[in-house]
């Protein structure tokens, strides 16, 4: 399962490569980073439907996650990918927003590793 | 020892006859003028006898009246008639205790009844003109236009105004401490009354006796006086009267000690007394519960009715009362520990010493110089009966020109003072004004403390979920470490203790992140230290960057712009106060956001939403130029026009609308960068293009180069 994490903070690569070491040397799980939603299109253009899997920010400069959201579902409709938004303002009107635009899932930050991946392994398996 | 007027407001009327038949009187007054509504003599004379009628209870009518009677009698030609309502409007202004205007009314009352050589008019005027300088404490004035008054009333065997200077003057000699004067012309006064059966005016005598005793410390005599006051009032039905006394009867018992009594009283007198608007004895009635509070050790009473006393006795210019305020308040407020304020109103106390007490010896000699006037003027008119007449009239135009010095003197003493008022008042607004604008930078503050909070949220989550999860990864790590050498794998070791070195690293500089942000948020609302030190510029403006951009984006979901930044690497350590700069670039930044953010919604309301291909960008830059940093903040929203472009850096200048900004954030920061650190704001903008702010901070040592 190919997942492409989108978030401006560098440090998140660091983290998903240790927090999923296991699941990337077992090759169950691989991942792509980007760090900004116009990096995020640009290697969904590049590799097609490769990533099954989106795990992005909302809230970063240039643009949001909810635009990249919004572009996703709009362009990439066959097959469509699985998409979980990632914030830091857990609030109401954001998770709305998500779900409105087509997002599967909605966690917040601090991200709960041991709840992502179980729902990475049961909620979505290939 | 407490010195004051007694009110005598009521002899300000012309009849003093009992309050019924008065009311009566004027219900038969208004009958007669709604039946002569020609614009004639009749007429003016109704209005000037009603006007007078009226004064004591209602002196807004009474001024009405008097105003009426005036126009007509101008109208009319009747010079006469004239000064008869300028007397009526000066006696309503009285009551009014607008001391100002009853002087204007009565000076030219004055002049014109002089004129017309009349003789009962003057000396009319002459009493109420003394009365009123009595009542402000000019003293000297006072006593040389009521002694003529009452010379005048004499001659023209003016019955009613001998009766009346009697007792003003008594008072008036009560005041300036001759108490033999004051018990001849008390006496004689309520001798007077009693003959012409004036039951209002006995009662008033009867209050001022009071005073006098009260005055020459005789309390048990005072009490009997006021006692037989209020009794008469009572029966007369006169409450206005009935306070008067009662509050002197409180003051006598507060001297007496029996401070409950005394509150009982005084609240009983001064119930009444603010319902009929007395406000001269209003101010000494508070006074008088000041002191009573004072006696039984409650000094926070004591100061409220203190300075209620201090600021309506200042208000109408009753200096009697101003000073009894000023003492009790400079008492109170010592018994609370409170010295500054025991100190500024013991100065004021002293103040009001000197004016009334150290003006007073000098008025005492007045007064022997006047009864040894008098008793020369009465020596001769006997021995020279024939010249008599001829010498007086001489004596009193001369009376009457020095009255008329007098009251020049009293004029421009009195424009003086109320330049001198004038002043302390700006002075006053000018604190005030102070005191505003501390309140509002404080406001200011706030606001972009409020601004700052939600980018603070998202901000420290951020380093947060980099604590924890790096902390938790590396307890996996540590069991894997353990069992990787449990099996001997020691190939293994090596990678696993680089990457926990590495979390370990990233756990530190997370943990600072969210330190640093902290320490922000508190500075920025914490007063500045002014304190210059060393700072990473580059690293300040990508902070409050970042806070401002979040700032904003927690307010608006939909908002978004791509952020530049360009910074000079050398400028990491320069000299500066770091939270003032640090305001000063939020403040721009929000500027920056919130232009942007308008042009955005202004071309998607006339686009598709997303349509437009505008893109908001905000930008920050750095750069060393000679031994200056500079920094730039610039927008591409929609400008500032060229009309208001000058006027951006003033005070309370804001293009945002009402409440939501408060026109203090440019003006501040132009203050903190060219008066605090000796630099440089600008701006450059081109309407509909760009706006940008140009920072300088000046080379003067103050940069040290990394």
């Amino acid at each position: 399962m190919k997942i492409l994490v989108v978030d401006d903070e560098t440090d998140v690569q660091l983290l998903f490569e240790q927090r999923f070491r296991r699941e990337i040397r077992s090759g169950s799980m691989a991942f792509a980073f980007a760090n900004s939603g116009e990096a995020a299109l640009s290697y969904l253009g590049d590799h097609g439907s490769e990533a099954v899997l989106i795990l992005s920010d909302i809230n970063m400069p240039g643009m949001s996650g909810l635009e990249l959201l919004r572009r996703i579902r709009s362009s990439y409709a066959v097959p469509p990918p699985i998409v979980m938004m990632i914030t830091a303002y857990g609030d109401q009107q954001n998770h709305d927003m998500a779900m409105q635009y087509g997002a599967d899932d909605f966690l917040t930050k601090p991200l709960d590793f041991a709840q992502l991946k179980d729902k990475l392994t049961h909620l979505y398996p290939q | 020892m407490l010195f004051r007027c007694i009110a005598l407001i009521g002899l300000l009327g012309l009849t003093a006859i009992d309050l019924q038949a008065q009311s009566a009187r004027v219900d038969s007054l208004k009958v007669r003028l709604k039946a002569h509504p020609q614009a004639d003599t009749v007429r003016v004379n109704q209005l000037i006898e009603l006007s007078n009628a009226v004064r004591v209870d209602d002196y807004v009518q009474a001024l009405q009246f008097g105003e009426e009677s005036l126009t007509l009698a101008r109208r009319l030609h009747q010079p006469e008639r004239e000064a008869d309502a300028l007397l009526a409007v000066g006696g309503a202004y009285v009551e009014r205790n607008d001391y100002a205007s009853a002087l204007s009314a009565l000076k030219r009352a004055q002049q014109q009844y002089q004129q017309l050589q009349n003789r009962v008019g003057t000396g009319r005027t002459l009493g109420l003109l003394g009365w009123i300088n009595t009542q402000r404490g000019d003293y000297v004035p006072a006593l040389s236009a009521g002694l003529q008054s009452l010379d005048i009333a004499r001659a023209t065997g003016d019955s009613a105004l001998i009766r009346r200077q009697m007792s003003r003057l008594g008072a008036l000699y009560v005041l300036l401490g001759d108490y033999t004067q004051a018990f001849t012309y008390m006496t004689a006064a309520l001798q007077l009354y009693e003959q012409a059966r004036q039951e209002v005016g006995i009662c008033q005598s009867l209050n001022g006796l009071g005073e006098l005793y009260r005055a020459e410390g005789e309390r048990s005599k005072a009490i009997r006086s006021y006692t037989k006051a209020i009794r008469l009032a009572r029966s007369l039905g006169n409450s206005r009267l009935e306070a008067e006394a009662q509050s002197n009867l409180a003051a006598v018992q507060v001297e007496e000690g029996a401070y409950g009594e005394a509150l009982q009283t005084a609240h009983e007198a001064l119930r009444v007394l603010l319902a009929k608007g007395e406000y001269e004895v209003v101010a000494w009635t508070q006074t008088v519960l000041a002191r009573a509070h004072l006696g039984i050790n409650r000094p926070d009473s004591a100061i409220y009715y203190g300075q209620q006393g201090w600021r309506l006795s200042r208000y109408i210019g009753y200096k009697e009362a101003s000073r009894e305020a000023s003492s009790i308040l400079a008492l109170a407020y010592a018994q609370q520990n409170d010295f500054t304020q025991a100190y500024a109103y013991q100065q004021a106390y002293t103040a009001y010493n000197d004016t009334l007490s150290g003006r007073q010896t000098q008025q005492q000699l007045a007064v022997l110089q006047n009864d040894v006037t008098t008793a020369e003027r009465q020596a001769a008119a006997t021995l020279r009966a024939e010249e008599a007449r001829r010498q007086q009239q001489w004596l009193l135009s001369a009376l009457i020109g020095l009255g008329l010095v007098g009251i020049v003197a009293v004029v421009l003493w009195r424009s003086n003072r109320q330049q001198q008022r004038a002043n302390e008042q700006l002075r006053q607004q000018q604190t005030e004004i102070q005191a505003a604008q501390r309140q509002l930078v404080q406001r200011e503050k706030m606001a972009s403390l409020g601004e700052l909070t939600a980018g603070i949220a998202h901000e420290i989550q951020n380093p947060l979920n980099f604590v924890n999860n790096f902390a938790e990864v590396s307890v996996e790590l540590v069991d894997e470490l353990n069992e990787e050498v449990v099996a001997g794998h020691t190939s293994e070791v090596f990678p696993l203790t680089d990457d926990l070195r590495q979390n370990l690293t990233k756990i530190h500089h997370h943990g600072k992140r969210a330190d640093a942000i902290v320490k922000a948020m508190l500075q920025h609302s914490r007063t500045s230290t002014g304190e210059r030190l060393p700072t990473d510029i580059n690293a300040l403006a990508d902070e409050y960057l970042r806070l401002s951009y979040h700032g904003l984006r927690a307010k608006d979901k939909d908002f978004n712009a791509e952020l530049l930044t360009r910074f000079d690497p050398h400028l990491t350590n320069v000299v500066v106060v770091g939270q003032d700069i640090s305001r000063v670039l939020l403040n721009l930044f929000n500027n920056a956001f919130y232009a942007v953010a308008a042009r955005k919604k202004r071309l998607d309301a006339s686009a598709l939403p997303g349509e437009s291909d505008y893109q908001p960008v905000v930008s920050i830059s750095t750069r060393k130029v000679g031994g200056a940093a500079e920094i730039r903040v610039r927008d591409n929203g929609d400008g500032i026009p060229d009309a208001v472009v000058d006027k951006i850096f003033q005070p309370f200048f804001t293009t945002k609308p009402t409440g939501e900004g408060t026109g203090l954030g440019l003006s501040l920061s132009y203050e903190i960068i060219n008066k605090g650190h000796g630099g440089s704001l600008t701006v450059a903008t081109k309407t509909g293009q760009f706006t940008e702010f140009i920072i300088t901070l000046p080379a003067d040592g103050q940069i040290a180069v990394s």
